[in-house]
């Protein structure tokens, strides 16, 4: 190898060094969403949750692959209005009749009853919104396929699986691409107004684009050999162990322990009532 | 022998006439094949055919034996990559791995291969920031590294600069001294073309018997004229329309552009030449404020009109449209509308107006969408769906849409990409009828030959710097 190569070599093994090697295999990480997902909706308390969201934002903290700002604006965007409508719909028009009410003004009427529906409803839903995000936002379509594939899932459906996460991001760039012709073309997309009248021609683009891509994706794929060969190795280098075998077996069981003892009264954890009105 | 056709016919799903008739060809290991025909003449079907991507899509008759493996790279510079990843590295390997390779071999040969093409430094980096041309060269290793016995490539130099094009050569002729086979096809004759040991003519479905000059089949000749001089059209000497000042552009630590300095001036074309990944979309990105926010901008963009000078650098990217019309490199990105004409009917905003003047103004529109159309001589396919047309007539539905508005600066991302002579000449009437009006264009290409014959001022860019 001349001198040459060799020291781009290096600039690019030290490049790669910055890549977290350190980082869960892709179906112990699948393992720990599906299992997180089971406890926040299995367990009637909204401490799982706020459990859960805890430990997803100080992962998001840490992660080198997910930044903060993306997964932050992904969360907010998705669950700051599945708050205020819950709130609207559930806290202050409760239809029950026994209920206590902490404030009244007209037809509206908060409730502890309401607000502990309201509340649980959204802490669950921020918790899958906040984990998928997580998950979603730092691994790209070879990743999740290689994870379902090493959880024993079909080839085939792990593909679809991989596929749709990929649409993803490029929706979004695509999304992107589209304001910014409109953007060269004169029209003031940075105005909510504008953007909105041309949502209907957005749309359109995207999902013919979308159409295409998925299309074209495919014919690029198997011209690189997927249905070539059922026994393909892994499409990217993960770590991965007996610890974490251990810990994609023992996290499903304990899971499921835990919501078997919520269930049966054995763990009493205090429902969101109790929480608000002390009920 | 890899693969050997005899007398194949196809004809897609819906179509009436056959878009390749009695087709007999044999693709032989160890060598490099061109087979060169216009737009329309069939020559990506004939690389389908060869891949095998054509049972589903509609009647084949004839023979086609393959005994071995083909890879296919397709012509579409936008769906070259899979998708499935996110950097080069993982992209390059990612053929490998389907085919079962030991990941430490598929490393190997992706690296070895990246190294071969130049592009080694490029392993961890992001696909969606590659360069158009550094996107080719990583899907062109992606489809290499688990050595088909035949590769099949669709206008493989369409984004590569002219010393990419002869590094690819090499890459390719190494590879058929291994014992590959190489069909390259495509509208253009190039540095890819020129190694080829037979070029084979294509027109209408049917391989041409008899040896034909590149031009009498309608071949775009993109290689460069060492004899040819610059335009010879008289350089004007009017006030520039544009004046761009210290132009500079940092992403992070780097410095992609370095205080550019150039002026546009009624009735030119000025050509911006350079390396892949140079810097030449950014430049033209840069002008329009379209760059995000990673990137710091700083120089003065100066545009005049009727002696009222406007700095647009000061301006969001919408205001500069009206001095500034953007084609961009992918076509495709720039499209979302179902019809041509309602592409160019909804391209830019209507111009203020009473409600009781809607009717006016919309006619008014309708009209200039008409002429607009005529000019790009895209009447014919006013109401087809824009992504059924190829990537040439693409590029010319957004010219058209940037000639929708009142902009005196056509900025054009890679006009020359896949088009051949007809394609080239009707690219040229577009931009002399522009020119014509008073407008100037400053046009990015890797076409040297393109740029020498027909471009008024040349820039180079040369890390980041201009050289006239």
């Amino acid at each position: 190898m001349s001198p040459a190569s060799s020291d781009t070599h290096t600039a690019v093994d030290a490049a790669e060094a910055h890549r977290p090697k350190r980082r869960l295999h892709p179906a112990t990480e699948l393992t720990i969403l599906a299992c997180s997902l089971l406890l926040v909706f299995g367990i009637p308390s909204p401490i799982v949750p706020v459990i859960i969201l805890t430990g997803t934002v100080v992962t998001v903290t840490v992660s080198p692959v997910v930044r903060l700002r993306a997964w932050a604006m992904t969360v907010g965007l998705l669950c700051l209005p599945t708050l205020v409508v819950l709130i609207v719909v559930q806290g202050l028009f409760y239809p029950g009749t026994d209920v206590h009410v902490l404030r009244q003004a007209g037809p509206a009427r908060l409730s502890v009853e309401g607000l502990s529906i309201a509340v649980q409803i959204w802490l669950r839903v921020s918790a899958l919104i906040g984990l998928c995000a997580l998950f979603g936002l730092g691994a790209d379509s070879a990743r999740l396929f290689d994870g379902l594939r090493r959880l024993r899932l079909p080839s085939a459906v792990a593909y679809m699986c991989a596929s749709a996460i990929g649409l993803i991001p490029m929706i979004g760039a695509r999304t992107r691409h589209i304001i910014e012709a409109r953007q060269a073309r004169g029209w003031a997309t940075d105005c909510w107004r504008v953007r909105i009248r041309l949502l209907p021609g957005i749309v359109t683009g995207l999902v013919t684009a979308i159409l295409l891509t998925v299309d074209q994706r495919h014919d690029v794929l198997e011209s690189s050999g997927l249905n070539a060969n059922a026994t393909a190795t892994a499409l990217q280098d993960h770590t991965d162990g007996t610890g974490q075998s251990l810990l994609r077996i023992l996290t499903p069981l304990v899971t499921i322990g835990l919501i078997v003892a919520s269930v049966t009264g054995v763990l009493p954890l205090p429902g969101a009532a109790q929480l608000i009105g002390g009920a | 022998m890899t693969v050997a056709i005899t007398d194949a016919w196809f004809t897609y799903r819906g179509e009436d006439t056959a878009a390749l008739s009695g087709i007999t060809f044999d693709a032989v290991s160890g060598t490099m094949t061109a087979v060169l025909g216009p737009l329309g003449s069939g020559t990506s079907t004939l690389c389908r055919l060869l891949a095998g991507q054509l049972v589903s899509r509609g009647a084949l008759t004839g023979t086609i034996d393959r005994n071995g493996t083909v890879a296919l790279l397709g012509d579409d510079p936008e769906a070259q990559l899979s998708g499935m990843t996110s950097h080069v590295g993982d992209e390059s390997q990612l053929a490998c791995r389907l085919h079962g390779h030991d990941p430490a071999d598929a490393h190997r040969r992706a690296r070895n291969l990246l190294e071969l093409l130049g592009i080694e430094d490029l392993w961890n980096r992001r696909l969606d920031t590659l360069s158009g041309g550094q996107r080719q060269l990583v899907a062109v290793a992606r489809i290499l590294a688990p050595g088909p016995d035949l590769l099949v490539l669709d206008q493989p130099a369409q984004s590569l600069d002219p010393q990419m094009r002869v590094r690819l050569a090499t890459v390719l002729q190494e590879f058929c001294d291994r014992g590959g086979g190489v069909l390259i096809t495509g509208h253009q004759t190039d540095e890819l073309t020129r190694i080829c040991e037979e070029v084979r003519f294509l027109d209408a479905g049917r391989l041409q018997t008899a040896t034909p000059t590149v031009r009498s089949v309608g071949i775009w000749d993109s290689r460069p004229n060492d004899d040819a001089t610059l335009s010879t059209v008289p350089r004007s000497q009017a006030d520039p329309l544009l004046t761009v000042r210290d132009l500079t552009v940092d992403r992070g630590s780097s410095r992609i552009l370095d205080g550019l300095d150039f002026d546009l001036r009624p009735g030119e074309l000025t050509s911006v030449t350079g390396a892949n990944g140079a810097g030449k979309s950014t430049l033209l990105r840069a002008l329009l404020g379209l760059l995000d926010r990673s990137a710091s901008v700083t120089g003065s963009i100066t545009v005049s009109r009727l002696g009222e000078m406007t700095r647009l650098d000061t301006l969001p990217a919408h205001a500069r449209s009206a001095h500034l019309g953007w084609v961009g490199q992918d076509a495709g990105l720039q499209l979302s509308a179902a019809t041509v004409v309602r592409e160019l009917l909804h391209a830019a905003p209507l111009p203020p107006h009473r409600r009781r003047d809607r009717k006016r103004v919309r006619s008014h529109r309708l009209s200039d969408a008409d002429s607009v159309l005529a000019e790009a001589d895209l009447t014919g396919v006013a109401d087809d769906h824009p992504f059924d047309l190829d990537v040439a007539r693409r590029k010319d539905i957004v010219i058209a849409s940037a000639l929708m508005t009142e902009a005196t600066v056509l900025l054009l991302d890679e006009p020359t990409i896949g088009r051949d002579l007809a394609a080239m000449n009707q690219l040229n009437a577009i931009i002399d009828s522009f020119l014509n009006r008073g407008g100037a264009v400053l046009a990015t290409t890797h076409d040297e030959r393109w740029a020498n014959e027909f471009a008024h001022r040349r820039l180079r860019l040369i890390e980041g710097r201009a050289r006239s």
